[in-house]
């Protein structure tokens, strides 16, 4: 090879990342679910819109990270979340930009910011699953807190404590038993010897396969693992008189501030509150629609047969850095 | 005028070149500097966080870490030497049958990226996996097959992983013994195992220990085996730490621990690289081989073993999931992306950053090389290969932070990618140029001038096609680790901008193997040129040059 060619090979591969640098006029979504949740939505969403989306699948918390790193110049135009907790924060930090428009008004007033900041779309519940050959119905325990008992020791999984639902779920049990309680709970639940995995697909199938008991999961995905055809059964902790109940918790999408494209990003707002998305999380996911008139999946108890933690949403966000300081103190995984 | 010009040439007399050498001093400075600036930084953002930080992980944290790292890496290390001695000794020594073809056949297990073997044991061996399928279908009861997650599966993954090291140096150790040294010890009577300790083991010591050592800097630098397995070491800490808090400086903290691990070792390493002792083999007769009779299907049987575990199983399952998705088509294959054009796009993501890291390091290390072999001067050259002290979750940790702070322009982008790459494997860029300009004899670059040739055309003429071929091993040397690397780039890859390890590794994450099949075998086709730079390297003459 001579040695022009040579150089115009190097330059190729050199200069070969630049036109790879950036894609434009599309929308880009920077989001925190897993990957396979959230993919049909946003296909649906670029079928009947025409507008092209890049997806960026990750942790909610890096790439909430990232958004406010971004600042004031993001690449992302829309956040989704598993957790709204994480939205608050973002808004609390002036990360987002509000939105409110007729359609997003359809979703009822506690499942979105109250400036329009962030809109959550999909509801779930925390719930324990277990492996139906592994436990008899007798056996189960009724409450999240008899699983510090001894007999339950090595026989749970839950997903780790970096994942938003798990975060979420331990600042509602601080706002309503307090910081000094769920801090001994947490290390009561290590000392059980209770496995963290690296995220809820993990446990579910863990749980499906029998290789632990009890996983502590958010209620879609005791369906998703039902409908993989694993021997699974589900049970709502915590709903005597006097108990304290389930978190419900929703996932949710917000237009982050400075975004360059607004308009796509309020038009993806809007698609996600229709009455087709919400079908869309309810049906292919088990989730709760939150568009009222939208059924839930056959199958899914509907949430007004649950007795639910008296817990906003918007608290999670603000209680938010206080409980990742109590979990890294606990040290669980 | 005329007085200025001669200033001028009467200055350029005096410092003989000094000015050139100074703008080279300081364009090396500033490499080296940019190269090894991630791991300063990261070791002293660790290294300034609040001492109450530090209190809260030293009482929750580091304990355990430190254990369950340091366990792994003395076992692996222990498991790698063992095997890795063994397989060198059977294959140089023994009447091994077919040992022609096991001595390159195994360490081309090196191929596969240890991540993918993981997979792949986990989707074999795990729960609900295509063993304990086949067992059901078989029995037609479920039967319990051992956990592969956990301290046992990962060691075993890493040992399949770092055995190679150990197993070509050891194999060129034994080459280069002096037969004659064993000869004279039975001569005055000693027994075949007194031989092995007393007198072949402490030639081979300084080989062993090289190799363990690698072994054990590729333990505490490896994210994906023990992520995939379910056991918790430094780099998944703090891959979880960067990933789940907002906070990053309980990561960073973590990291300085990592890091001051590393060096370590990799001093102890450089220590003991220069201890080889050197004698005169005068001898070139070979050794009698050792007859293994009725040991021979043991030793078989241990090699094939080895073979199954690191290279077929793999390769066969990636085959049995990519028919299955063929086969059986899923829904699930459309919301993957796994038609074949977006297999392309990812392919060529990987192809574009790993092929710009190789180009650009290449680049980056000729002027560090060129002060190194001609100058001698190779204090700035270390300074450069202080990356691969670094985890690739390091580096994407410390990149991000720096980029973020000074040029938030390329904060996820492309070259902050391939910047990764070029940090982390900087150092083969490094010993691929400086070896390929040993090989210049300076005199021959003078004859060309001599005779009138311009400095260009001296460059072009002599050098260039001299240095040539040891530019391209180590640009293939670069191009291929940076085709399999993981955790950086899944924490800085841009948006839309997946690699075939990044889809394989969320793929296989959701439990969609049929899905990580077809990235993963093409990151396999992708990595056989690996095989030829292998096959140079089982030939240490070829390797160290003349």
């Amino acid at each position: 090879m001579s040695l022009v060619k040579r150089s115009l090979l190097l330059a190729v591969l050199l200069l070969a990342p630049t036109t790879l640098a950036q894609p434009s006029g599309e929308l880009i979504i920077y989001s925190g679910r897993s990957e396979p949740l959230i993919v049909p939505v946003i296909r649906l969403f670029q079928q009947q819109t025409g507008v092209k989306v890049t997806l960026q699948s990750g942790s909610a918390t890096a790439l909430a990270n990232l958004v406010l790193q971004e600042q004031p110049n993001p690449r992302a135009d829309v956040f989704i979340a598993n957790d709204a907790g994480t939205l608050e924060f973002l808004k609390l930090k002036g990360a987002l930009q509000p939105y409110i428009s007729e359609k997003t008004r359809a979703i009822p007033e506690q499942f979105r910011a109250r400036d329009g900041s962030w809109l959550g779309v999909s509801g779930r519940s925390r719930v324990l699953m277990y492996n139906t050959k592994l436990l008899k119905p007798e056996e189960l325990p009724t409450s999240v807190f008899e699983l510090t008992d001894p007999k339950w020791k090595n026989k749970i999984a839950m997903a780790t404590t970096r994942n938003e639902s798990v975060v979420a779920w331990v600042t509602a049990l601080r706002l309503t038993k307090g910081d000094e309680f769920t801090k001994e709970y947490l290390f009561k639940l290590k000392a059980n010897g209770i496995v963290t995995l690296n995220g809820h697909t993990d446990v579910r199938k863990a749980v499906g396969r029998g290789e632990f008991p009890l996983g502590l999961v958010n209620h879609y995905y005791y369906h998703l693992e039902l409908r993989d055809g694993s021997p699974v059964g589900v049970l709502y902790p915590d709903q005597g008189p006097t108990d304290l109940g389930v978190l419900v918790n929703a996932a949710g999408a917000a237009i982050v501030k400075n975004a360059k494209r607004t308009k796509e990003a309020q038009l993806f707002l809007d698609f996600l509150a229709s009455p087709q998305a919400q079908k869309l999380f309810a049906e292919l996911n088990f989730e709760y629609p939150l568009l009222p008139g939208v059924p839930t999946a056959p199958g899914v108890r509907s949430l007004e047969t649950i007795k639910l933690m008296p817990v906003r949403l918007d608290e999670l966000g603000k209680e938010l850095e206080k409980t990742l300081k109590l979990l890294d103190e606990v040290g669980l995984g | 005028m005329a007085f200025s010009q001669a200033l001028a040439r009467r200055t350029w007399a005096r410092w003989g070149g000094a000015p050139r050498r100074a703008l080279l001093t300081l364009t090396v400075g500033s490499i080296a500097g940019a190269i090894a600036l991630p791991l300063g930084v990261t070791f002293w953002y660790g290294v300034s966080a609040g001492p109450a930080l530090w209190a809260t992980l030293w009482h929750v944290r580091l304990l355990p870490l430190l254990g369950n790292t340091l366990a792994l890496a003395g076992a692996v290390t222990a498991g790698s030497l063992l095997l890795g001695v063994l397989l060198a000794w059977l294959v140089e020594r023994t009447d091994l049958p077919g040992r022609k073809i096991f001595g390159p056949l195994l360490t081309a297990t090196l191929v596969i990226p240890c991540y993918l073997i993981a997979i792949w044991h986990v989707s074999f061996w795990g729960p609900g996996g295509l063993l304990a399928r086949g067992l059901e279908a078989i029995f037609s009861a479920s039967v319990s097959v051992p956990s592969i997650y956990g301290f046992l599966g990962v060691w075993l993954i890493l040992v399949m992983a770092t055995y190679p090291y150990v197993y070509t140096l050891a194999r060129a150790a034994l080459r280069s013994l002096d037969p004659q040294l064993e000869e004279a010890a039975r001569s005055l009577g000693a027994r075949r195992l007194t031989i092995f300790t007393r007198v072949t083991l402490p030639l081979l010591a300084p080989a062993l220990a090289a190799g363990g050592l690698l072994a054990a800097v590729y333990v505490l630098s490896d994210y994906g085996v023990v992520a995939a397995l379910r056991y918790e070491t430094f780099t998944t800490a703090i891959y979880k730490q960067l990933t789940g808090r907002y906070d990053q400086a309980p990561a960073a903290a973590l990291s300085t621990v990592l890091i001051a691990l590393t060096v370590l070792l990799l001093v102890v390493q450089q220590r003991l690289w220069g201890r080889g002792r050197h004698y005169y083999k005068a001898s070139q007769k070979a050794l009698p081989l050792v007859r293994l009779g009725p040991w021979k299907w043991i030793a078989l049987g241990s090699v094939g073993l080895v073979l199954l575990l690191g290279l077929l199983l793999p390769v066969g399952v990636s085959l049995y999931w990519l028919l299955e998705g063929l086969v059986r088509s899923n829904p699930s294959a459309v919301l993957w992306g796994a038609s074949f054009p977006d297999l392309l796009r990812y392919a060529w993501h990987s192809l574009v950053s790993a092929g710009g890291a190789a180009s650009l390091g290449l680049l980056l290390a000729w002027p560090l090389a060129y002060r190194a072999v001609r100058y001698g001067q190779r204090g700035l050259t270390r300074l450069a290969q202080a990356g691969q002290a670094l985890p690739g979750v390091l580096i994407a940790l410390a990149l991000a932070f720096l980029l973020h702070r000074f040029v938030p322009s390329l904060y996820f982008t492309v070259w902050a990618l391939i910047g990764a790459y070029i940090v982390r494997f900087f150092s083969h860029a490094l010993q691929a140029t400086e070896a390929g300009l040993a090989r210049v004899p300076v005199r021959l670059e003078e004859a060309a001038r001599s005779l009138g040739h311009p400095t260009l055309s001296v460059w072009r003429r002599v050098t260039l096609p001299l240095v040539a071929p040891s530019l391209a091993a180590g640009w293939t040397l670069i191009f291929l680790n940076a085709l399999r690397e993981l955790p950086a780039t899944l924490l800085l890859r841009p948006p839309g901008f997946d690699t075939l390890p990044v889809r394989l590794w969320i793929a296989a994450g959701e439990g969609f193997y049929a899905q990580a099949a077809g990235p993963a075998l093409l990151l396999i086709v992708l990595s056989l040129p690996m095989l030829y730079l292998l096959r140079v390297g089982d030939r240490p003459e070829v390797r160290h040059g003349d």
